[in-house]
């Protein structure tokens, strides 16, 4: 009996030392985030001050509404909203067009192609960026948000693309029989009997490339760099950080950048099923 | 209906009859269209967005090319630069694979041990794995930010690192806006805040690994860490080799530094440019567009010949479940 709850203590302590190892390293490790919280909700004179300050002085929500009406945020974040929504919907539809045809049509010519595509993923994309530069330019199309969504409506990803194949693989063969006898064609197959089922694998492509194009300053840094060019939140944040409206009032720079990442956390805590799952898929399979 | 499909797979039997081979190729045409039309789009994109580009990149490295008044064609001349003329590249090789060298051990080993703790069977567990995960998912430009004012250098106003050095008595440090190598080190410091998100994967790969063989070496007597060292360890090879792979191809073209180093991110005296940070500021800030295609073929060649390396030397990887 002794040694019993001896065991039992032990194991009890063991534990409370993990918690509190758990705990320290959680707290480690949002402090950035915490900071910058801090800092977007800080009264002008508090983040002026010469001594840099970890807690605000106050909840001044106002700085959310001046940084967007006045601190010239406010447009960026239309854009971006609407580069987002796009991507959101072309990446999970771009993925099962391509993938409903790797995976269950019959074509002269599908394993070239799939290897061609697969190799394009191990591509560093900056040998296709500068060039994609040039043409870009030729087309009128620099200083517009079309390169951000644009190439992603036709091919969103070799990755993307394969792991929607993959899903599509697991779906068995009968769940389109009977809607084949009835008449309905592939496109109907595709999208209204398998793309349903294929929701878990289309949630993390959607989701994650909505992320992604949320945080992209770099894209827009080398396609639409000039001054009078519609950007996004992410390239004005990058941007406007050493302009002049943004040293008289810094508590504007991190009431965007809270709303920049508040975005992505609540999109992850939302659907983190789905993005952990998609992310370990992604692991594992490659 | 039903006649028709009966009848087709009829002659679709009588079609492997030699004399009707022609027929057959042409049914398998027809059979095509469908797909064709269904990946058209993706083969468009590739061609369009992936591989004119490519070739396009192959052929302007030979020229001298700057977009309004340059296109002469240099030959070799832009991969000679790179080898022997240009003065930033001996830093730039350093200080990539400085960085390459130290960030990836130091990521991988970093996550690991967090996801080892990660995997402990205690209540609430899963709240700890959503909490260290949060710090990923900043966007790169807004952490940049922060950790500009966290690491800033400044001897009236010190960041809040800068603080703390001072609180206990130590000097301060110039962070990423020293002019020698501990520029890459912080970033390396910076980048422990997001191991939370290599931890993933790895959890997912102890998921995968039977319980028998724990179970087993239970009955054998071994310890905590001995099944640590001969079941766990072992088993998450396959997934260092991926993690292996895809850290190096990721590190060779960094070029975050852009979003907080000082002098466009190059840092004091190139103390923090990297090989992907030299393309971007030769294409997009200095449009030399020939020089930085080159540099970037060279990046693909490395990229090719890492990854050859690392499969020719993977016999410590188990493939076998």
């Amino acid at each position: 009996m002794t040694t019993n709850q001896k065991q039992k203590i032990r194991s009890n302590a063991v534990k409370g030392v993990m918690y509190f190892f758990l705990v320290l390293i959680a707290v480690i490790l949002l402090f950035p985030y915490v900071f910058m919280l801090n800092r977007g909700l800080m009264s002008n004179e508090w983040i002026l001050d010469s001594y840099m300050h970890y807690w605000t002085d106050g909840l001044h929500f106002s700085n959310y509404v001046a940084a967007f009406r006045d601190g010239g945020y406010g447009m960026p974040l239309v854009y971006s909203i609407a580069v987002c929504a796009i991507v959101f919907v072309s990446t999970p539809f771009a993925s099962m067009l391509a993938a409903y045809a790797f995976a269950k049509l019959e074509w002269i010519g599908r394993s070239f192609v799939f290897s061609v595509m697969m190799v394009t993923a191990l591509l560093p994309g900056i040998v296709t960026q500068i060039p994609l530069y040039v043409l870009y330019n030729d087309l009128g199309m620099t200083n517009t948000l079309l390169p951000l969504f644009l190439p992603g409506i036709f091919f969103s990803g070799a990755m993307n693309v394969f792991l929607t194949r993959q899903f599509l693989m697991s779906v068995p063969r009968e769940m389109e029989e009977s809607a084949k006898l009835d008449g309905a064609n592939a496109l109907v197959r595709c999208f209204v009997i398998c793309m349903p089922l294929c929701a878990p694998i289309l949630i993390y492509l959607g989701v994650s490339a909505f992320i992604a194009a949320w945080g992209d300053y770099l894209t827009p840094s080398m396609y639409n760099n000039s001054t009078d060019a519609p950007y996004t939140l992410a390239y004005a944040l990058y941007d406007m950080t050493g302009r002049e409206t943004n040293s008289v009032h810094p508590e504007w720079i991190f009431a965007a950048a809270t709303i920049t990442s508040l975005v992505p956390t609540i999109l992850f805590t939302v659907f983190q099923k789905y993005l952990i799952e998609g992310v370990q898929t992604a692991g594992l399979k490659g | 209906m039903v006649t028709e499909r009966v009848k087709e797979g009829f002659a679709e039997g009588v079609a492997t009859a030699p004399a009707r081979r022609p027929s057959r190729l042409k049914k398998r045409i027809k059979g095509s269209v469908t797909g064709w039309l269904f990946i058209l789009p993706m083969v468009f994109g590739i061609c369009v967005f992936t591989l004119y580009p490519i070739i396009q990149s192959l052929y302007y490295s030979f020229y001298d090319y700057n977009m309004t008044s340059r296109f002469d064609f240099v030959g070799l001349g832009n991969y000679i630069e790179i080898f022997s003329g240009d003065s930033d590249m001996p830093k730039v090789m350093a200080n990539t694979l400085l960085f390459a060298l130290v960030n990836i051990p130091v990521t991988l080993c970093g996550s690991y041990l967090l996801a080892l703790f990660l995997n402990a069977n205690l209540k609430g567990i899963k709240a700890f794995r959503v909490l260290f995960y949060l710090p990923c998912t900043m966007p790169a430009i807004v952490s940049g930010i922060v950790w500009s004012y966290i690491m800033r250098y400044n001897v009236e106003t010190p960041g809040l690192f800068n603080q703390m050095l001072a609180a206990v008595g130590l000097p301060m440090s110039r962070f990423f806006y020293a002019d020698n190598f501990s520029a890459v080190a912080s970033i390396v410091l910076m980048n422990l805040w997001s191991l939370g998100g290599g931890t993933i994967i790895w959890l997912a790969q102890f998921k995968n690994i039977p319980r028998q063989l724990y179970e087993a070496a239970e009955i054998d007597g071994a310890g905590a860490v001995r099944r640590f060292f001969s079941i766990t360890l072992p088993m998450s090879t396959p997934m260092v080799f991926y993690n292996l792979i895809t850290n190096f191809i990721v590190t060779l073209q960094f070029n975050g530094t852009l979003t907080f180093a000082p002098n466009t991110g190059a840092g004091n005296g190139n103390a923090t440019l990297m090989f992907g940070l030299k393309i971007y500021l030769e294409a997009f800030r200095r449009t030399n567009m020939g020089y930085a295609c080159a540099l970037a073929w060279v990046l693909v060649v490395a990229v090719g010949l890492v990854t050859a390396l690392l499969f020719k030397t993977n016999k410590w990887v188990q493939y076998d479940n």
